[in-house]
Protein backbone atom coordinates (compact mmCIF):
# COMPACT_ATOMS: atom_id res chain seq x y z
CA UNK A 1 0.00 0.00 0.00
CA UNK A 2 1.08 3.29 -1.39
CA UNK A 3 2.82 5.28 2.39
CA UNK A 4 2.43 8.33 0.72
CA UNK A 5 -1.56 8.43 -0.03
CA UNK A 6 -2.35 6.35 3.13
CA UNK A 7 -3.30 8.00 6.04
CA UNK A 8 -2.40 6.01 8.42
CA UNK A 9 -4.41 5.06 11.78
CA UNK A 10 -2.07 3.29 14.11
CA UNK A 11 -4.70 0.59 15.99
CA UNK A 12 -2.02 -1.74 17.52
CA UNK A 13 -1.22 -0.47 21.13
CA UNK A 14 1.55 -2.91 21.08
CA UNK A 15 2.91 -0.98 18.42
CA UNK A 16 2.67 2.07 20.52
CA UNK A 17 5.11 0.98 23.29
CA UNK A 18 7.91 2.45 22.46
CA UNK A 19 5.85 6.13 22.21
CA UNK A 20 3.46 5.48 25.18
CA UNK A 21 3.45 3.42 28.39
CA UNK A 22 0.06 1.09 28.45
CA UNK A 23 -2.08 1.36 30.72
CA UNK A 24 -4.79 -0.96 32.47
CA UNK A 25 -7.05 -1.16 29.77
CA UNK A 26 -4.35 -1.09 27.43
CA UNK A 27 -5.13 2.53 26.36
CA UNK A 28 -1.70 5.31 27.22
CA UNK A 29 -0.93 6.62 30.33
CA UNK A 30 -3.00 9.78 29.52
CA UNK A 31 -2.20 13.27 30.09
CA UNK A 32 1.52 13.08 30.86
CA UNK A 33 3.84 15.60 29.72
CA UNK A 34 5.71 13.39 28.27
CA UNK A 35 2.75 12.29 25.77
CA UNK A 36 2.33 16.42 25.20
CA UNK A 37 6.31 16.31 24.02
CA UNK A 38 5.88 13.63 21.80
CA UNK A 39 2.69 14.23 19.82
CA UNK A 40 4.04 17.77 19.31
CA UNK A 41 7.32 16.13 17.83
CA UNK A 42 5.35 14.03 15.51
CA UNK A 43 3.94 17.20 13.46
CA UNK A 44 5.50 16.43 9.90
CA UNK A 45 4.70 18.46 6.30
CA UNK A 46 2.42 16.55 4.54
CA UNK A 47 2.83 15.18 0.91
CA UNK A 48 -0.27 16.24 -1.44
CA UNK A 49 -1.27 12.86 -1.54
CA UNK A 50 -2.23 12.67 1.88
CA UNK A 51 -4.66 15.38 1.70
CA UNK A 52 -8.05 13.84 0.53
CA UNK A 53 -10.27 17.32 1.30
CA UNK A 54 -8.12 20.50 0.42
CA UNK A 55 -9.14 23.42 2.28
CA UNK A 56 -12.27 25.46 1.65
CA UNK A 57 -12.16 28.81 2.87
CA UNK A 58 -15.43 30.63 1.25
CA UNK A 59 -14.95 33.07 -1.09
CA UNK A 60 -11.43 31.53 -1.95
CA UNK A 61 -10.01 29.06 -4.44
CA UNK A 62 -9.15 25.59 -2.54
CA UNK A 63 -5.74 26.05 -0.23
CA UNK A 64 -2.93 24.01 -2.51
CA UNK A 65 -0.05 23.74 0.48
CA UNK A 66 0.78 24.50 4.02
CA UNK A 67 -0.70 20.99 5.32
CA UNK A 68 0.90 19.18 8.12
CA UNK A 69 0.28 15.87 9.36
CA UNK A 70 0.19 15.34 13.70
CA UNK A 71 0.34 12.22 14.67
CA UNK A 72 -2.97 12.67 17.71
CA UNK A 73 -3.72 10.43 20.46
CA UNK A 74 -7.22 10.53 20.17
CA UNK A 75 -8.99 8.66 23.18
CA UNK A 76 -13.06 7.67 22.77
CA UNK A 77 -14.82 8.84 26.03
CA UNK A 78 -18.10 6.91 24.72
CA UNK A 79 -20.49 6.71 21.77
CA UNK A 80 -24.30 7.72 22.33
CA UNK A 81 -26.59 6.07 19.86
CA UNK A 82 -29.47 8.94 19.73
CA UNK A 83 -32.83 9.20 20.49
CA UNK A 84 -34.14 8.74 16.94
CA UNK A 85 -33.85 11.76 15.85
CA UNK A 86 -29.99 12.59 16.45
CA UNK A 87 -28.68 10.10 14.72
CA UNK A 88 -25.38 8.64 16.57
CA UNK A 89 -22.61 10.90 17.76
CA UNK A 90 -19.17 10.18 19.60
CA UNK A 91 -17.31 12.28 22.45
CA UNK A 92 -13.69 12.16 21.30
CA UNK A 93 -10.41 13.37 23.03
CA UNK A 94 -7.44 14.53 21.53
CA UNK A 95 -4.76 14.02 25.19
CA UNK A 96 -2.77 16.61 24.20
CA UNK A 97 -4.81 19.32 25.35
CA UNK A 98 -7.76 17.03 26.45
CA UNK A 99 -10.47 18.94 24.10
CA UNK A 100 -13.18 16.80 22.91
CA UNK A 101 -14.87 16.88 19.62
CA UNK A 102 -18.26 15.88 19.23
CA UNK A 103 -18.10 13.27 15.73
CA UNK A 104 -21.33 12.60 14.14
CA UNK A 105 -21.42 9.98 10.97
CA UNK A 106 -20.27 11.53 7.50
CA UNK A 107 -17.91 14.17 9.41
CA UNK A 108 -14.73 14.94 8.08
CA UNK A 109 -11.68 15.01 10.77
CA UNK A 110 -9.18 17.08 9.21
CA UNK A 111 -8.26 16.26 5.47
CA UNK A 112 -7.79 12.98 4.92
CA UNK A 113 -10.48 11.13 7.45
CA UNK A 114 -14.21 11.32 7.50
CA UNK A 115 -16.56 9.58 9.93
CA UNK A 116 -18.03 6.82 8.69
CA UNK A 117 -20.25 4.09 11.21
CA UNK A 118 -21.15 4.90 14.87
CA UNK A 119 -21.42 1.59 17.34
CA UNK A 120 -21.48 0.42 20.69
CA UNK A 121 -18.06 -0.82 19.50
CA UNK A 122 -16.71 2.84 18.60
CA UNK A 123 -16.12 4.87 15.73
CA UNK A 124 -15.16 3.87 12.14
CA UNK A 125 -12.92 6.11 10.17
CA UNK A 126 -12.49 6.16 6.88
CA UNK A 127 -9.49 7.70 4.50
CA UNK A 128 -10.76 10.30 2.05
CA UNK A 129 -7.39 10.49 0.09
CA UNK A 130 -5.96 7.73 -2.24
CA UNK A 131 -7.27 4.14 -1.64
CA UNK A 132 -10.06 3.59 0.65
CA UNK A 133 -9.29 2.42 4.59
CA UNK A 134 -11.47 1.49 6.95
CA UNK A 135 -10.74 1.49 10.86
CA UNK A 136 -11.82 1.75 14.24
CA UNK A 137 -11.18 4.08 16.88
CA UNK A 138 -12.14 1.86 19.89
CA UNK A 139 -14.59 3.17 22.52
CA UNK A 140 -12.02 3.45 26.01
CA UNK A 141 -9.35 3.16 24.50
CA UNK A 142 -6.52 5.41 23.12
CA UNK A 143 -5.63 5.07 19.62
CA UNK A 144 -3.22 7.29 17.99
CA UNK A 145 -3.94 8.69 14.21
CA UNK A 146 -2.10 10.53 11.60
CA UNK A 147 -4.23 13.84 11.25
CA UNK A 148 -4.03 16.22 8.13
CA UNK A 149 -4.43 19.69 9.15
CA UNK A 150 -3.75 23.06 8.06
CA UNK A 151 -3.02 26.13 10.02
CA UNK A 152 -6.05 27.83 8.14
CA UNK A 153 -8.33 25.99 9.30
CA UNK A 154 -9.83 28.41 12.02
CA UNK A 155 -8.94 31.89 12.37
CA UNK A 156 -9.01 30.90 16.08
CA UNK A 157 -7.92 28.25 18.27
CA UNK A 158 -9.46 27.42 21.39
CA UNK A 159 -6.38 27.26 24.04
CA UNK A 160 -8.95 26.89 27.06
CA UNK A 161 -10.23 29.25 30.19
CA UNK A 162 -12.16 31.32 27.65
CA UNK A 163 -9.14 32.17 26.00
CA UNK A 164 -8.53 31.96 22.13
CA UNK A 165 -5.44 32.26 19.92
CA UNK A 166 -5.97 34.18 17.27
CA UNK A 167 -2.95 33.29 13.81
CA UNK A 168 -2.90 36.47 12.01
CA UNK A 169 -2.42 34.79 8.81
CA UNK A 170 -5.33 32.57 8.80
CA UNK A 171 -7.52 35.62 9.93
CA UNK A 172 -6.47 37.53 7.40
CA UNK A 173 -7.63 34.72 5.31
CA UNK A 174 -10.74 34.10 6.93
CA UNK A 175 -11.20 37.90 6.26
CA UNK A 176 -13.30 37.65 2.96
CA UNK A 177 -15.66 34.76 4.06
CA UNK A 178 -19.39 35.91 5.23
CA UNK A 179 -20.68 36.28 8.54
CA UNK A 180 -22.42 32.91 8.03
CA UNK A 181 -24.81 33.21 11.60
CA UNK A 182 -28.51 35.40 11.70
CA UNK A 183 -28.25 38.10 15.09
CA UNK A 184 -31.65 39.13 16.10
CA UNK A 185 -31.99 41.59 18.88
CA UNK A 186 -32.17 39.54 22.55
CA UNK A 187 -32.09 41.20 26.22
CA UNK A 188 -30.73 39.21 28.85
CA UNK A 189 -30.22 39.72 32.59
CA UNK A 190 -30.96 43.38 31.49
CA UNK A 191 -28.00 43.74 29.11
CA UNK A 192 -29.03 44.36 25.48
CA UNK A 193 -27.56 41.96 23.00
CA UNK A 194 -28.27 39.88 20.23
CA UNK A 195 -29.05 35.64 19.64
CA UNK A 196 -27.10 33.79 17.19
CA UNK A 197 -29.16 31.51 14.40
CA UNK A 198 -27.75 30.01 11.50
CA UNK A 199 -24.17 29.66 12.57
CA UNK A 200 -22.65 27.93 9.67
CA UNK A 201 -19.57 26.01 10.26
CA UNK A 202 -17.70 27.43 7.54
CA UNK A 203 -18.76 30.84 8.12
CA UNK A 204 -17.08 33.69 10.05
CA UNK A 205 -18.78 33.47 13.52
CA UNK A 206 -18.68 29.44 13.60
CA UNK A 207 -15.60 29.43 12.37
CA UNK A 208 -14.60 31.55 15.83
CA UNK A 209 -16.09 29.42 17.96
CA UNK A 210 -19.69 30.53 18.62
CA UNK A 211 -22.86 28.62 18.31
CA UNK A 212 -26.23 28.77 18.24
CA UNK A 213 -28.22 30.69 21.17
CA UNK A 214 -25.17 31.58 22.18
CA UNK A 215 -26.08 35.78 22.65
CA UNK A 216 -23.24 38.54 22.37
CA UNK A 217 -23.35 41.37 24.88
CA UNK A 218 -20.16 42.93 23.58
CA UNK A 219 -17.09 43.55 21.75
CA UNK A 220 -14.45 45.09 23.29
CA UNK A 221 -17.12 47.19 25.49
CA UNK A 222 -19.07 48.36 23.15
CA UNK A 223 -22.21 47.23 22.60
CA UNK A 224 -23.83 44.52 19.89
CA UNK A 225 -27.33 46.12 20.54
CA UNK A 226 -28.11 46.54 16.59
CA UNK A 227 -27.27 43.21 15.61
CA UNK A 228 -23.90 44.63 13.51
CA UNK A 229 -21.74 41.15 13.52
CA UNK A 230 -19.17 42.76 11.69
CA UNK A 231 -18.08 44.54 14.61
CA UNK A 232 -16.57 41.01 15.91
CA UNK A 233 -14.53 40.46 12.32
CA UNK A 234 -13.93 44.74 12.55
CA UNK A 235 -12.32 43.75 16.06
CA UNK A 236 -10.10 40.92 15.22
CA UNK A 237 -8.86 42.69 12.00
CA UNK A 238 -8.25 45.98 13.62
CA UNK A 239 -6.40 44.72 16.60
CA UNK A 240 -2.52 44.71 16.57
CA UNK A 241 -0.43 41.96 16.68
CA UNK A 242 0.14 41.34 20.31
CA UNK A 243 -3.54 42.49 21.10
CA UNK A 244 -6.46 40.93 22.72
CA UNK A 245 -9.86 41.14 21.54
CA UNK A 246 -13.01 40.87 24.38
CA UNK A 247 -16.20 39.39 23.60
CA UNK A 248 -18.99 39.57 26.15
CA UNK A 249 -21.25 36.68 25.48
CA UNK A 250 -23.91 33.93 27.06
CA UNK A 251 -24.05 30.35 26.64
CA UNK A 252 -26.57 28.02 28.11
CA UNK A 253 -26.12 28.57 31.62
CA UNK A 254 -23.64 31.65 32.19
CA UNK A 255 -22.28 34.76 30.69
CA UNK A 256 -18.87 35.15 30.15
CA UNK A 257 -15.93 37.19 28.28
CA UNK A 258 -13.60 35.27 25.59
CA UNK A 259 -10.77 36.73 25.30
CA UNK A 260 -9.03 36.33 21.46
CA UNK A 261 -5.41 37.11 21.82
CA UNK A 262 -3.79 38.07 18.57
CA UNK A 263 -0.54 36.80 17.96
CA UNK B 1 -13.61 10.10 59.25
CA UNK B 2 -15.77 7.89 58.26
CA UNK B 3 -16.04 7.33 54.92
CA UNK B 4 -18.15 5.35 52.35
CA UNK B 5 -16.87 2.38 50.46
CA UNK B 6 -18.89 0.12 48.50
CA UNK B 7 -18.57 -3.53 49.73
CA UNK B 8 -17.33 -5.09 46.41
CA UNK B 9 -14.10 -2.79 46.23
CA UNK B 10 -13.30 -2.90 49.65
CA UNK B 11 -13.50 -6.68 49.39
CA UNK B 12 -11.72 -6.48 45.75
CA UNK B 13 -8.90 -4.18 47.80
CA UNK B 14 -8.57 -6.60 50.71
CA UNK B 15 -8.32 -9.71 48.21
CA UNK B 16 -5.68 -7.94 46.23
CA UNK B 17 -3.54 -7.48 49.36
CA UNK B 18 -3.28 -3.56 48.32
CA UNK B 19 -2.33 -0.74 51.15
CA UNK B 20 -4.95 2.01 50.30
CA UNK B 21 -2.83 4.78 51.73
CA UNK B 22 1.23 4.72 51.74
CA UNK B 23 1.33 7.58 53.28
CA UNK B 24 -0.01 9.80 56.46
CA UNK B 25 -2.51 12.72 54.83
CA UNK B 26 -0.06 15.84 54.11
CA UNK B 27 -0.89 18.66 55.74
CA UNK B 28 -2.82 21.40 54.10
CA UNK B 29 -0.88 24.11 52.07
CA UNK B 30 -2.21 24.76 49.05
CA UNK B 31 -5.42 23.86 47.17
CA UNK B 32 -7.10 23.59 43.77
CA UNK B 33 -10.02 22.73 42.26
CA UNK B 34 -11.45 22.01 39.07
CA UNK B 35 -15.07 22.98 38.65
CA UNK B 36 -17.45 25.42 36.56
CA UNK B 37 -19.85 28.19 37.30
CA UNK B 38 -20.79 26.86 40.54
CA UNK B 39 -17.22 26.86 41.54
CA UNK B 40 -16.85 30.32 40.13
CA UNK B 41 -20.24 31.21 41.95
CA UNK B 42 -21.89 32.79 39.11
CA UNK B 43 -24.73 34.97 39.73
CA UNK B 44 -23.93 34.71 43.70
CA UNK B 45 -24.83 38.08 44.51
CA UNK B 46 -27.43 38.73 41.80
CA UNK B 47 -24.83 39.79 39.01
CA UNK B 48 -24.83 37.99 36.29
CA UNK B 49 -21.27 36.87 35.85
CA UNK B 50 -18.34 35.22 38.03
CA UNK B 51 -17.94 36.04 41.71
CA UNK B 52 -15.11 34.01 43.07
CA UNK B 53 -14.89 35.64 46.66
CA UNK B 54 -18.24 34.24 46.92
CA UNK B 55 -17.28 30.53 45.81
CA UNK B 56 -17.89 27.50 48.04
CA UNK B 57 -14.44 26.12 47.56
CA UNK B 58 -12.55 29.62 46.46
CA UNK B 59 -14.24 32.36 48.16
CA UNK B 60 -12.83 34.65 50.53
CA UNK B 61 -16.14 36.30 51.79
CA UNK B 62 -16.81 35.30 55.31
CA UNK B 63 -20.76 35.14 54.20
CA UNK B 64 -19.61 31.95 52.56
CA UNK B 65 -17.01 30.87 54.97
CA UNK B 66 -15.76 28.69 51.78
CA UNK B 67 -13.44 25.42 52.04
CA UNK B 68 -10.73 27.94 51.32
CA UNK B 69 -11.32 30.33 54.52
CA UNK B 70 -11.92 26.98 56.79
CA UNK B 71 -8.62 25.84 55.83
CA UNK B 72 -6.66 29.36 55.68
CA UNK B 73 -8.05 29.67 59.61
CA UNK B 74 -6.40 26.09 60.80
CA UNK B 75 -2.96 26.09 58.24
CA UNK B 76 -1.47 29.97 58.67
CA UNK B 77 0.04 30.53 54.85
CA UNK B 78 -2.96 28.08 53.29
CA UNK B 79 -2.86 29.20 48.99
CA UNK B 80 -4.43 28.26 46.29
CA UNK B 81 -4.31 27.95 42.79
CA UNK B 82 -8.01 27.42 41.25
CA UNK B 83 -8.29 26.07 37.82
CA UNK B 84 -12.04 26.26 37.66
CA UNK B 85 -13.82 27.73 34.63
CA UNK B 86 -17.78 28.73 33.85
CA UNK B 87 -19.36 26.58 31.56
CA UNK B 88 -17.00 23.60 32.06
CA UNK B 89 -18.26 20.28 31.45
CA UNK B 90 -16.84 17.19 32.94
CA UNK B 91 -16.77 15.05 29.45
CA UNK B 92 -16.79 17.35 26.74
CA UNK B 93 -14.74 20.86 25.58
CA UNK B 94 -11.63 22.38 26.06
CA UNK B 95 -12.08 23.05 30.07
CA UNK B 96 -13.03 19.42 30.98
CA UNK B 97 -11.97 17.47 33.89
CA UNK B 98 -9.03 15.94 32.12
CA UNK B 99 -8.02 19.10 30.71
CA UNK B 100 -8.39 21.42 34.43
CA UNK B 101 -6.49 17.94 36.14
CA UNK B 102 -3.44 18.27 33.41
CA UNK B 103 -3.27 22.69 34.34
CA UNK B 104 -3.60 21.03 37.87
CA UNK B 105 -0.68 18.80 37.42
CA UNK B 106 1.59 21.25 35.47
CA UNK B 107 0.97 24.27 38.75
CA UNK B 108 4.68 24.85 39.76
CA UNK B 109 3.75 23.76 43.46
CA UNK B 110 1.69 21.32 43.10
CA UNK B 111 -1.04 21.06 45.82
CA UNK B 112 -1.64 18.91 48.29
CA UNK B 113 -5.64 19.34 48.33
CA UNK B 114 -7.37 19.30 45.07
CA UNK B 115 -11.87 19.88 45.02
CA UNK B 116 -14.12 18.44 41.95
CA UNK B 117 -17.44 19.76 41.03
CA UNK B 118 -18.63 19.44 37.72
CA UNK B 119 -21.23 17.74 35.47
CA UNK B 120 -23.87 19.71 35.80
CA UNK B 121 -23.19 21.19 32.41
CA UNK B 122 -22.76 17.75 30.83
CA UNK B 123 -26.61 17.48 31.38
CA UNK B 124 -27.71 20.89 30.86
CA UNK B 125 -25.82 21.35 27.56
CA UNK B 126 -27.37 18.22 25.94
CA UNK B 127 -30.10 18.38 23.19
CA UNK B 128 -33.66 17.29 24.76
CA UNK B 129 -34.72 13.91 23.49
CA UNK B 130 -37.22 13.20 21.62
CA UNK B 131 -37.80 10.02 22.43
CA UNK B 132 -39.72 8.36 25.75
CA UNK B 133 -36.92 8.45 27.44
CA UNK B 134 -35.43 12.25 28.36
CA UNK B 135 -31.90 10.91 29.13
CA UNK B 136 -31.44 9.54 25.41
CA UNK B 137 -29.07 12.25 24.56
CA UNK B 138 -27.28 12.32 27.92
CA UNK B 139 -23.78 10.85 28.17
CA UNK B 140 -23.67 7.06 28.90
CA UNK B 141 -22.29 6.29 32.35
CA UNK B 142 -19.52 4.49 30.55
CA UNK B 143 -18.88 7.73 28.65
CA UNK B 144 -18.95 9.78 32.34
CA UNK B 145 -16.58 7.08 34.09
CA UNK B 146 -14.12 7.10 31.32
CA UNK B 147 -13.82 11.12 31.09
CA UNK B 148 -13.86 10.92 34.75
CA UNK B 149 -11.02 8.77 35.07
CA UNK B 150 -8.93 10.62 32.29
CA UNK B 151 -8.81 13.33 35.12
CA UNK B 152 -8.40 11.27 38.46
CA UNK B 153 -5.47 9.79 36.26
CA UNK B 154 -3.62 12.58 35.99
CA UNK B 155 -4.11 13.75 39.83
CA UNK B 156 -3.24 10.11 41.28
CA UNK B 157 0.03 10.71 39.42
CA UNK B 158 1.55 13.87 40.00
CA UNK B 159 0.27 15.42 43.14
CA UNK B 160 2.02 15.07 46.05
CA UNK B 161 2.06 11.90 48.39
CA UNK B 162 -0.78 11.99 50.93
CA UNK B 163 -2.32 14.72 48.67
CA UNK B 164 -6.18 14.76 49.14
CA UNK B 165 -8.54 14.56 46.46
CA UNK B 166 -12.28 14.96 46.46
CA UNK B 167 -14.82 14.74 44.48
CA UNK B 168 -18.18 16.46 45.41
CA UNK B 169 -21.43 14.81 43.50
CA UNK B 170 -23.51 17.34 41.37
CA UNK B 171 -27.08 19.09 42.69
CA UNK B 172 -30.44 17.61 40.92
CA UNK B 173 -30.94 19.49 37.79
CA UNK B 174 -34.81 18.75 38.62
CA UNK B 175 -34.67 20.31 42.83
CA UNK B 176 -32.92 23.24 40.71
CA UNK B 177 -35.85 24.03 38.07
CA UNK B 178 -38.50 23.32 41.81
CA UNK B 179 -36.39 26.18 43.40
CA UNK B 180 -36.79 28.30 40.60
CA UNK B 181 -40.72 27.53 39.59
CA UNK B 182 -40.76 28.17 43.79
CA UNK B 183 -38.96 31.80 43.66
CA UNK B 184 -41.01 33.08 40.96
CA UNK B 185 -43.12 33.39 37.94
CA UNK B 186 -40.84 35.39 35.90
CA UNK B 187 -38.30 32.54 35.96
CA UNK B 188 -39.89 30.17 34.30
CA UNK B 189 -41.59 32.19 31.57
CA UNK B 190 -39.11 34.63 31.21
CA UNK B 191 -35.85 34.11 32.52
CA UNK B 192 -35.55 30.33 31.57
CA UNK B 193 -36.55 30.58 27.74
CA UNK B 194 -34.99 34.18 27.20
CA UNK B 195 -31.73 33.24 28.37
CA UNK B 196 -31.94 29.47 27.34
CA UNK B 197 -30.76 28.49 30.99
CA UNK B 198 -30.50 24.11 30.69
CA UNK B 199 -33.26 23.86 28.88
CA UNK B 200 -33.43 19.82 28.65
CA UNK B 201 -34.38 20.55 32.22
CA UNK B 202 -35.81 23.84 32.70
CA UNK B 203 -38.16 23.41 29.34
CA UNK B 204 -39.36 20.51 30.34
CA UNK B 205 -42.76 20.85 31.47
CA UNK B 206 -42.92 16.63 32.39
CA UNK B 207 -42.02 16.14 36.06
CA UNK B 208 -41.69 12.52 35.17
CA UNK B 209 -39.29 13.50 32.53
CA UNK B 210 -37.39 15.49 34.84
CA UNK B 211 -37.25 12.99 37.37
CA UNK B 212 -35.47 10.93 34.70
CA UNK B 213 -32.83 13.32 34.45
CA UNK B 214 -32.74 13.44 38.10
CA UNK B 215 -32.58 9.90 38.38
CA UNK B 216 -29.68 9.91 35.81
CA UNK B 217 -27.89 12.67 38.14
CA UNK B 218 -28.33 9.50 41.09
CA UNK B 219 -26.28 7.66 38.32
CA UNK B 220 -23.93 9.59 37.57
CA UNK B 221 -22.99 10.16 41.52
CA UNK B 222 -23.27 6.50 42.18
CA UNK B 223 -20.44 5.82 39.55
CA UNK B 224 -18.20 8.51 40.61
CA UNK B 225 -18.26 7.32 44.37
CA UNK B 226 -17.66 4.08 42.78
CA UNK B 227 -14.68 4.87 41.23
CA UNK B 228 -13.25 7.56 43.64
CA UNK B 229 -13.35 4.15 46.40
CA UNK B 230 -11.65 2.18 43.80
CA UNK B 231 -9.16 4.61 43.27
CA UNK B 232 -9.01 5.48 47.38
CA UNK B 233 -8.45 1.76 47.93
CA UNK B 234 -6.54 1.27 44.98
CA UNK B 235 -8.47 -1.70 44.24
CA UNK B 236 -8.10 -0.53 40.57
CA UNK B 237 -4.73 -0.26 40.85
CA UNK B 238 -4.60 3.36 39.20
CA UNK B 239 -3.71 5.31 42.53
CA UNK B 240 -0.23 3.58 43.28
CA UNK B 241 1.31 6.21 45.76
CA UNK B 242 -1.88 5.79 47.90
CA UNK B 243 -3.16 9.10 47.63
CA UNK B 244 -6.36 10.23 48.94
CA UNK B 245 -9.35 10.28 47.36
CA UNK B 246 -12.87 10.76 48.83
CA UNK B 247 -16.21 11.91 47.83
CA UNK B 248 -19.22 13.56 49.45
CA UNK B 249 -21.65 10.83 48.32
CA UNK B 250 -23.57 8.19 50.34
CA UNK B 251 -26.40 7.40 48.07
CA UNK B 252 -29.61 8.96 47.05
CA UNK B 253 -32.47 10.51 48.85
CA UNK B 254 -34.60 6.77 47.22
CA UNK B 255 -31.57 5.80 49.39
CA UNK B 256 -32.68 7.23 52.49
CA UNK B 257 -30.09 9.80 52.60
CA UNK B 258 -31.05 13.44 53.00
CA UNK B 259 -28.74 16.61 52.88
CA UNK B 260 -25.34 14.29 53.57
CA UNK B 261 -24.18 15.99 49.83
CA UNK B 262 -24.73 17.93 47.50
CA UNK B 263 -26.70 15.70 45.25
CA UNK B 264 -28.83 15.19 48.08
CA UNK B 265 -29.36 18.35 48.98
CA UNK B 266 -32.48 20.23 47.66
CA UNK B 267 -32.23 23.22 47.06
CA UNK B 268 -34.84 25.82 47.80
CA UNK B 269 -36.06 28.78 46.30
CA UNK B 270 -34.01 31.12 49.27
CA UNK B 271 -30.51 29.31 47.74
CA UNK B 272 -30.68 29.91 44.48
CA UNK B 273 -30.48 33.77 42.56
CA UNK B 274 -33.17 36.06 41.57
CA UNK B 275 -31.13 36.56 38.13
CA UNK B 276 -30.82 33.23 36.32
CA UNK B 277 -32.96 31.54 39.21
CA UNK B 278 -30.98 28.54 38.77
CA UNK B 279 -27.34 29.14 40.53
CA UNK B 280 -26.78 29.34 44.14
CA UNK B 281 -26.48 32.66 45.78
CA UNK B 282 -24.33 33.40 48.42
CA UNK B 283 -26.45 31.39 50.95
CA UNK B 284 -26.89 28.49 48.99
CA UNK B 285 -22.88 28.65 48.23
CA UNK B 286 -22.48 28.59 51.92
CA UNK B 287 -24.15 25.25 51.89
CA UNK B 288 -22.18 23.98 49.30
CA UNK B 289 -19.31 25.03 51.20
CA UNK B 290 -20.17 23.47 54.62
CA UNK B 291 -20.93 20.40 52.68
CA UNK B 292 -17.85 20.64 50.94
CA UNK B 293 -16.18 21.36 54.07
CA UNK B 294 -18.42 18.49 56.41
CA UNK B 295 -16.93 15.42 53.88
CA UNK B 296 -13.70 17.14 53.41
CA UNK B 297 -10.61 15.37 54.71
CA UNK B 298 -11.04 17.42 57.99
CA UNK B 299 -14.50 17.42 58.38
CA UNK B 300 -16.95 15.21 59.99
CA UNK B 301 -20.69 14.68 59.89
CA UNK B 302 -21.38 16.66 63.13
CA UNK B 303 -20.60 20.10 61.61
CA UNK B 304 -22.59 19.46 58.52
CA UNK B 305 -25.92 19.27 60.77
CA UNK B 306 -24.96 22.56 62.59
CA UNK B 307 -23.82 24.79 59.58
CA UNK B 308 -26.46 23.24 56.93
CA UNK B 309 -28.83 24.83 59.36
CA UNK B 310 -27.29 28.68 59.49
CA UNK B 311 -24.09 28.42 61.92
CA UNK B 312 -20.71 28.47 60.36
Amino acid sequence: MNRSILVALVLSTAALSACAAPSLDGSETPGTEATQRDTTALTRPATRGEVGQLLQIPGQAPRDGGYTVRVASLRVFGVSLGDGVLGPSAVVADTSTWQTTELHEGQALGHSLRVGSITPQGVELQATSGAPRVSLLPVLKTTRVEIVEHPWDAPARYVGKNRFTVDRAALEAWAGADLGATATARRVFGQEGVILSDVKSDGFVGALGFHDGDILFSVDGATMAGGDLTRVKDALLRAPSGGAVRVRYHRGQASQDAVFDKN
Amino acid sequence: MLKWIPLPVAAGALALGVMAHADTMASPTKQSNAGDSMSQAFGANGVPWDHPDLSWVQGTSRDVNSVFSRYGDMAPGYSQEPESVTGAELVGGGDNFPAQAARICSQAVRPTRVSVLLGSNDVCNRPRSSSWDATANLYSIETWVDALRAGLDQLASCLPNGAVVQVMSIPRLDFLYDAGHDKSLWCYIGVWPMAGVCRIVTGERNAGRRAQIGARVDAYNHATADEVAAYDTNANGRNPRGLYFMTDWKGSIAEGQSETSIGTYRFTADDINGVDCFHPNTWGQSKIACLGWATGAAGDSSQRSVCMHGGF
